[in-house]
C-alpha cells in the first residue's frame, strides 16, 4: 500500500515492504515548474493510479523515476537504490513504457522486442510470444507501418516481458482498442496476483478502479492526495438543489461549514455543493420556504474534476 | 544539466509565422546568412589576391587542358578567368550541400515529424503547401547567391578591378540555377525514400557523380551528348565575369527548365502520393502478388532472434548505417581510381609546366606534381579529406537525430549504464572512417595496378590511414554537440566549418593569412602526408581532440536530463 504524507493509511490487504519511495521530489524546469516536493511510497504487490490533468506533472515524475530526469531536490528510490545514481540497477527491477513510445522506424516489432530483449537480459521468449499473441500484435510489420495503437501494443510487450517487479507505465492504454485495453486489465491482474507491482499514470478513471489500489492525485506539479480507491469515494461531495418561490441568495449558504460552492444560476433555485453533514443545509432551505429539495451523489469524475479545478479558482 | 533549454518567447518574429512560406524561410535564415557569408568571404578574399597570379598568365598556355577536369580554365592567366576557375565553378557544389540537405527535408523531414499530418489537417491544398515550401528554398537560394554576388563585386572592387556588376550578377544567377538544381533533386528523391539522410545521400551522391563524369568530358573530350546530360556542364558554359567569354544564355535557359521540370516532378509525386510514404515503384498488383503469406507471430519471433544485429547498441547502430558507409566507401574507391586515371593522363605535360610554373604550384596548394605520389596528392588527396569529413559528420550526425526524436528513451529504460550508449554508437563513426581511410589508401594502388601507373603504398597508406583523426574529430564534435543543439543546427555548424575550412585550405596560396590561422584548418593539419608524410604532431593533437570531445559528450550524456 502506498502511505503517502498526505493521507490516511490503505484499505486493502496491505503489503509491508516500500518499493517505491519519493521524499520531497521537486523537479524544476530552469524557471519552469515540473513538480513540487513530491512525497509517496509503493509497496509491493501494489497497482498505484497516477492521475492528473496534462502538464501536472506525471511525466516528469515518472522519468525521475526512469533516472532520466535529475532531480532538482529530494530523492526516488526504488528497491531502497538511487533513480538517478544507480539507474541501471534500478532498471533491472522495472519495466517501462514511455508516454510517447518512439523507436527505429525501420525495425519490425519482433527486432525491436527482441533488440530489448538483448539489452535487458534473461527475458523468457515464451512469454514474450505469449504476450505478442495476447495483444494480438503483428511482429513482422515495421514500426513505421503500425498504427498507434499497435506501436503501443509493441511498448507494452517491450514493457511486460522481462516480468519485472515493478512496472511503471505511462499513459498504457493510450491508442488500444477496448478489448485490448481488457487484456491490459488482465495482465496487471496477474502482475498483482504474482506479488509484483505497477505504477501507471492514467486519465480514464473506471481504469484506475478496475485496475489500482490507490490512486495519487497531482496537480500544479504537487500532489493534493493519494488514498485508496474507495478511500476517495468515501470523500465524495454532495449537491442539494433548493427550490425557492423567489430569487435564491448564495449567501444564505456560503458561510454554512462544509459548503464549498453555491450557485444559483437558474432562475429561484440554489445548488449547493457540500461535504459531510447536509443538515445545516436543509434547514437554511427549510427556513427561506424552499419548495423542493433534491440531492445529488457526484461521481468519481466529480471528484476527479474537483482536485484538478486550477489552485486559484474562488470558492463560491 | 539540463539538455532542454527553455528560450523566452522571441518577440518580433511574428511576422514569419504568417505563412507556410514564411515560416519556412525563417528557419533558412542562418544557413543563409552562415553560407552566403562565409563562403563570400573566401571569394571576396580570392578576387583581392587575383591579380598578383593573372601577371603569371603565360606560362599556363600549354597545360590548359590538363586542369580541365575541375572546370574550363578559361583565361586563366586574367583575374576573372583565375577566379571562376578556382572558385565560381565550384561554388554550386559547395553551397549544392545545403541545399541537397534542406532539399531533401523539404517535405521528407516534416513527414519523419509528423508535422505535415497536422499542416494538412489545416484547409491548405497539398501542392500549395509545397509550391510556398519551394518557394522558400528557393528565396534562401537567392538571398545566399546576392550575398556572394555582393562579395564578389567587393573583391573585384578591391583588387582595383572595375566590377562589372552585371557580370557578376549573372555569376550569381548561374550559381544560383545550379544550387537550385541540387536541392530540388534532393526533393525529388525525398519522394522516393523513407528519410530525408537518404534521400540526402542519394542527391550528394548524383551531384558528385555530375561532376565526376563532366569534369572526365571535358578533360578526355569525350562525347558531347554525355556532357549534355550534366548539369556542371552547362553551369560551366557561362563564365559571366570573363569579359572576352561571358554569358550562355541557352545554358542558364536549360538550368532554368531542369529546375522548373524536377520542381513539377516533385509537386506531381507529392499531391499523388499517400502523405508519409514513398512513391511507389511498381503496381499495388503486383506487391500483392509477391506478398507473403502471414508468419506466425513466433515464427517471426524466433527468425528475430538469430539476428545478431540485433545483439547490442553497437552491433545495432553499424547495421543500420552499413549501406550509408558502403556508398561512402563506393564513392571514394571509385574517386580514387579514376584519379589514378586522370593523374596518368596529364601526368607529362602538368610535370614539364609545373616545374617552370609557380602559378601551377599556387592552383595545386604548393603539392609536388612532378612526382606520380604528387599528381595522386594534388589530384585525390585535395578533395578526400573533404569527403571523409562530411562522410563522418553524417555518420555522427544519427545520434544527434535520435537526441532530437526522443528514441533513446525505451533504451534507457534498460539496465545500461549511460556512458555505454554514446561510446557504443560511436564504434560506427570509427568504423566507418577507418574504412574511408583504407579506401582512400587502397583505391589508389588498385587504379595503379590496372593502368601501371607506380605508386608508393606506404604513402598511400600515410594518406589514408592519416584520414582518420580528422573523421573520428568530426564525428566528436557532432557528439558534443548533440542535446545541446538540434541535428539540423548540428549539421550547419559542423558542415559550414568543414566546408570553411577547406575552401581556406583550397586557396591559401592566394591569402594572406598568418600561419597560425591556417593551422586552425583540420585539412591544413592534414597536410600533403602522401608527398611529406604524417604530420604526427598534428594527428596527436587531432586524437587527443577528438577524445577529448567525446568525454565531453560522455560526461554531458550521462548528467543531462533526457528531451522526451
Amino acid at each position: 500500500m502506498a502511505t503517502p504524507s498526505t493521507t490516511t493509511p490503505a484499505t486493502s490487504a496491505a503489503p509491508t515492504t516500500a518499493l517505491v519511495q519519493v521524499e520531497g521530489l521537486t523537479k524544476r524546469y530552469g524557471a519552469s515548474r515540473g513538480v513540487e516536493d513530491v512525497t509517496f511510497e509503493l509497496r509491493d504487490g501494489e497497482v498505484f493510479g497516477f492521475l492528473g490533468p496534462n502538464g501536472a506533472g506525471k511525466t516528469t515524475t515518472i522519468r525521475t523515476l526512469m533516472g532520466l530526469l535529475h532531480p532538482t531536490t529530494g530523492r526516488a528510490l526504488i528497491g531502497g537504490l538511487d533513480c538517478w545514481t544507480q539507474a541501471p540497477e534500478v532498471k533491472r527491477l522495472v519495466g517501462y513504457l514511455p508516454g510517447e513510445f518512439s523507436f527505429d522506424p525501420g525495425l519490425t516489432g519482433a527486432q525491436i522486442l527482441t533488440y530489448l530483449a538483448n539489452l535487458r537480459g534473461g527475458v523468457d521468449h515464451a512469454y514474450l510470444t505469449q504476450l505478442v499473441e495476447r495483444l494480438e500484435l503483428d511482429p513482422s510489420k515495421r514500426f513505421r507501418e503500425y498504427s498507434r495503437g499497435n506501436k503501443q501494443k509493441v511498448g507494452l510487450a517491450q514493457a511486460f516481458m522481462g516480468k519485472p517487479r515493478l512496472l511503471i507505465l505511462d499513459e498504457p492504454t493510450s491508442g488500444l482498442d477496448p478489448l485490448n485495453q481488457q487484456e491490459f486489465y488482465k495482465l496487471v491482474a496477474e502482475v498483482r496476483a504474482d506479488g509484483r507491482s505497477v505504477f501507471l499514470s492514467s486519465h480514464i478513471l473506471p481504469e484506475v478502479e478496475h485496475t489500482c489500489d490507490r490512486v495519487g492525485i497531482i496537480r500544479e506539479g504537487r500532489l493534493v492526495k493519494v488514498g485508496g480507491v474507495n478511500e476517495l469515494r468515501d470523500l465524495r461531495q454532495r449537491v442539494l438543489e433548493a427550490q425557492f418561490s423567489g430569487p435564491a441568495q448564495a449567501a444564505w449558504f456560503s458561510a454554512l461549514p462544509g459548503v464549498i460552492s453555491v450557485t444559483t444560476d437558474e432562475p429561484n433555485t440554489a445548488r449547493i455543493t457540500l461535504t459531510g453533514d447536509m443538515a445545516e443545509a436543509l434547514r437554511v432551505a427549510v427556513e427561506h420556504g424552499a419548495l423542493n429539495v433534491t440531492t445529488h451523489e457526484p461521481s468519481l469524475e466529480d471528484i476527479f474534476l474537483r482536485f484538478y479545478e486550477p489552485v486559484s479558482e474562488p470558492v463560491a | 544539466m539540463a539538455i532542454v533549454v527553455a528560450r523566452p518567447q522571441q518577440v518580433g518574429a511574428g511576422w514569419a509565422f504568417g505563412a507556410i512560406w514564411s515560416k519556412s524561410l525563417r528557419a533558412y535564415r542562418v544557413a543563409i546568412l552562415a553560407w552566403g557569408i562565409g563562403l563570400g568571404l573566401l571569394l571576396m578574399a580570392t578576387a583581392a589576391a587575383s591579380p598578383s597570379i593573372a601577371t603569371a598568365a603565360g606560362q599556363l598556355s600549354s597545360v590548359t587542358q590538363s586542369f580541365s577536369f575541375f572546370g574550363d580554365p578559361v583565361a586563366i592567366g586574367t583575374p576573372q578567368g583565375y577566379i571562376t576557375f578556382k572558385f565560381l565553378g565550384l561554388l554550386p557544389l559547395v553551397l549544392g550541400i545545403w541545399a541537397v540537405i534542406a532539399g531533401a527535408h523539404l517535405t521528407r523531414g516534416d513527414e519523419e515529424s509528423g508535422a505535415l499530418d497536422l499542416l494538412l489537417g489545416e484547409p491548405v491544398s497539398r501542392a500549395r503547401l509545397m509550391g510556398e515550401k519551394i518557394i522558400a528554398f528557393a528565396l534562401g537560394i537567392i538571398l545566399a547567391g546576392a550575398i556572394i554576388t555582393a562579395f564578389l563585386i567587393l573583391g573585384l572592387a578591391s583588387a582595383k578591378l572595375s566590377p562589372d556588376v552585371s557580370g557578376s550578377v549573372l555569376a550569381g544567377v548561374n550559381i544560383i540555377l545550379a544550387t537550385f538544381i541540387y536541392g530540388a533533386l534532393g526533393i525529388f528523391f525525398s519522394q522516393f525514400t523513407r528519410t530525408a539522410g537518404a534521400a540526402a545521400g542519394i542527391a550528394g551522391a548524383y551531384m558528385a557523380l555530375d561532376f565526376l563524369v563532366a569534369g572526365a568530358m571535358r578533360s578526355s573530350n569525350g562525347p558531347a551528348w554525355v556532357s549534355g546530360l550534366t548539369i556542371n556542364y552547362y553551369s560551366e558554359l557561362s563564365k559571366p565575369i570573363i569579359p572576352t567569354y561571358g554569358t550562355n544564355p541557352g545554358a542558364l535557359l536549360v538550368l532554368l527548365a531542369i529546375s522548373v521540370v524536377l520542381v513539377a516532378a516533385s509537386m506531381w509525386l507529392f499531391v499523388r502520393r499517400d502523405a508519409g510514404d514513398v512513391v511507389k515503384l511498381w503496381s499495388r498488383a503486383s506487391q500483392s502478388a509477391t506478398r507473403r503469406p502471414p508468419v506466425a507471430p513466433a515464427v517471426t519471433l524466433t527468425r528475430a532472434q538469430g539476428d545478431r544485429s540485433l545483439r547490442g547498441v553497437a552491433a545495432r547502430a553499424l547495421a543500420a548505417n552499413w549501406l550509408s558507409i558502403f556508398w561512402w566507401i563506393v564513392g571514394i574507391g571509385v574517386f580514387g581510381v579514376y584519379a589514378v586515371f586522370i593523374a596518368q593522363a596529364a601526368e607529362k605535360v602538368i610535370a614539364q609546366a609545373f616545374q617552370s610554373s609557380a602559378v601551377l604550384k599556387a592552383l595545386f596548394n604548393g603539392a609536388n606534381m612532378n612526382t606520380n605520389n604528387g599528381f595522386i596528392s594534388g589530384i585525390e588527396f585535395a578533395f578526400i579529406p573533404f569527403v571523409v569529413v562530411l562522410a563522418a559528420m553524417f555518420f555522427a550526425i544519427n545520434w544527434a537525430q535520435d537526441l532530437d526524436r526522443g528514441r533513446l528513451e525505451t533504451v534507457l529504460g534498460e539496465p545500461l549504464p549511460r556512458w555505454r550508449l554514446p561510446l557504443e554508437r560511436f564504434v560506427t563513426v570509427v568504423v566507418g572512417v577507418v574504412a574511408l581511410g583504407a579506401a582512400a589508401w587502397l583505391a589508389p594502388l588498385l587504379g595503379g595496378a590496372l593502368s601501371g601507373f607506380t605508386l608508393s603504398g606506404g604513402d598511400l597508406a600515410s594518406a589514408g590511414l592519416g584520414l582518420i583523426p580528422l573523421g573520428l574529430l568530426t564525428g566528436a564534435l557532432v557528439y558534443a554537440l548533440a542535446g545541446r543543439f538540434s541535428s539540423g543546427v548540428i549539421l550547419g555548424i559542423v558542415g559550414g566549418l568543414a566546408t570553411l575550412s577547406f575552401l581556406v585550405e583550397l586557396i591559401q596560396s592566394v591569402l594572406k593569412f598568418p600561419d597560425w590561422v591556417f593551422n586552425l584548418s583540420i585539412f591544413h593539419v592534414y597536410g600533403q602526408p602522401v608527398i611529406n608524410g604524417v604530420n604526427w604532431t598534428g594527428t596527436l593533437v587531432m586524437l587527443a581532440l577528438a577524445a577529448a570531445l567525446l568525454a565531453l559528450a560522455v560526461y554531458r550524456f550521462t548528467q543531462a536530463d533526457m528531451r522526451q
